[in-house]
């Protein structure tokens, strides 16, 4: 997804989000911090896929319902 | 003004072609229903069959029949709409975004600085700014482009010297064919400005290079961040803060902005 927000001139104006990190970190916080910021709601729909992918077993929704309370 | 349905475009003749640079030509577009804009808002020019780009007017707010929109080739789209002909439809959709905020601006000295084309959206607020030029302490614009060839809009530089309370200008950083002006990049013209730094707003559009180096050298002399706009210009998509390509931290340059006060994004990282 770098090219998701690339600009015409190639050299001359960079991609906002050039490496990875950025665009992760953008992810994260649009969901989590931005949404709220903006629209009052967690961008999160509950749906657990990130729970059955983390190896720790993070309880991602349970930590997002007490920061959020 | 938006329109009820944001995404559905306005047919728009294409009057005219000027070409104001080797690489920067001015569209002249008599879109079919006037669209109101303020300066500063962007729009997005359709060139059917190709593509959507977000330009900003360079023309005078005051006259929503015909638009100018002065384009720079970089790119697919930039490069058919520089091969249009007069008479061909394009199609518009807009004005998004806030615009400069004048009001603030009243009372106050207004600098502006300008890099190559981030002159073009600068040309419509100076429109607006010599509109009601009496409602502001002066206005002092600096302008800096690649090479003599690249200034844009050259044949009106005199005009806007001879107005009252402005000040215009502009600087080269390659002197070529006999080039007797200054020479270096913009922040060099803003070495000596005679304004009063605690009362006056810095406005600037250019490459973001450029963007970030007016405003380090502007906190250096003594601006706040709050006094500093950015035209803050990205892809922008959807131009109603939904697609999520334009977004610095919480902010919509296509809904906030595109010209945004630099306290409110200086936290953010990739600014530039």
């Amino acid at each position: 997804m770098a090219n998701f927000a690339k600009m015409g001139g190639d050299g001359v104006k960079p991609t906002p989000r050039p490496e990875l990190r950025n665009r992760f970190e953008n992810r994260v916080r649009h969901k989590f911090e931005w949404m709220v910021e903006n629209l009052n709601v967690v961008g999160c729909v509950g749906c657990g896929r990130c729970e059955a992918a983390c190896m720790g077993g993070s309880d991602i929704r349970g930590f997002l319902k007490e920061m959020t309370l | 003004m938006i329109k009820e349905n944001p995404y559905m475009p306005i047919e728009a003749r294409l009057e005219e072609l000027i070409e104001e640079t080797p690489t920067i030509k001015t569209l002249v577009l008599a879109p079919s229903e006037p669209i109101e804009f303020r300066a500063g808002q962007f729009m997005q020019l359709t060139y059917p069959g190709v593509g959507e780009a977000p330009f900003t007017p360079s023309s005078n707010p005051n006259r929503p029949q015909r638009q100018e929109i002065t384009i720079l080739k970089v790119g697919k789209v930039t490069d058919k709409l520089h091969d249009a002909q007069p008479g061909d439809t394009l199609c518009l959709r807009g004005a998004f975004g806030k615009g400069y905020p004048i009001d603030k601006f009243y009372g106050k000295d207004v600098l502006l600085v300008g890099g190559g084309v981030g002159l073009a959206p600068l040309r419509a607020l100076m429109y607006a700014l010599f509109n009601e030029i009496d409602k502001f302490a002066s206005v002092s614009i600096k302008y800096g482009a690649r090479s003599p060839d690249e200034l844009l809009f050259a044949n009106q530089f005199d005009k806007w010297r001879a107005m009252p309370k402005v000040d215009f200008t502009e600087t080269v950083d390659v002197p070529v064919n006999g080039w007797q002006g200054n020479v270096g990049v913009v922040t060099t013209l803003l070495d000596n400005i005679d304004i009063d730094i605690k009362n006056a707003y810095v406005v600037s559009c250019g490459p973001p290079i450029m963007l970030k180096f007016v405003t380090q050298k502007c906190l250096g002399l003594g601006f706040k961040p709050r006094q500093i706009y950015l035209s803050m210009n990205r892809k922008m998509s959807c131009g109603i803060g939904v697609c999520g390509r334009c977004n610095i931290g919480p902010y919509y340059l296509c809904k906030d902005g595109p010209d945004m006060c630099y306290e409110k994004i200086m936290k953010y990282d990739n600014v530039f």
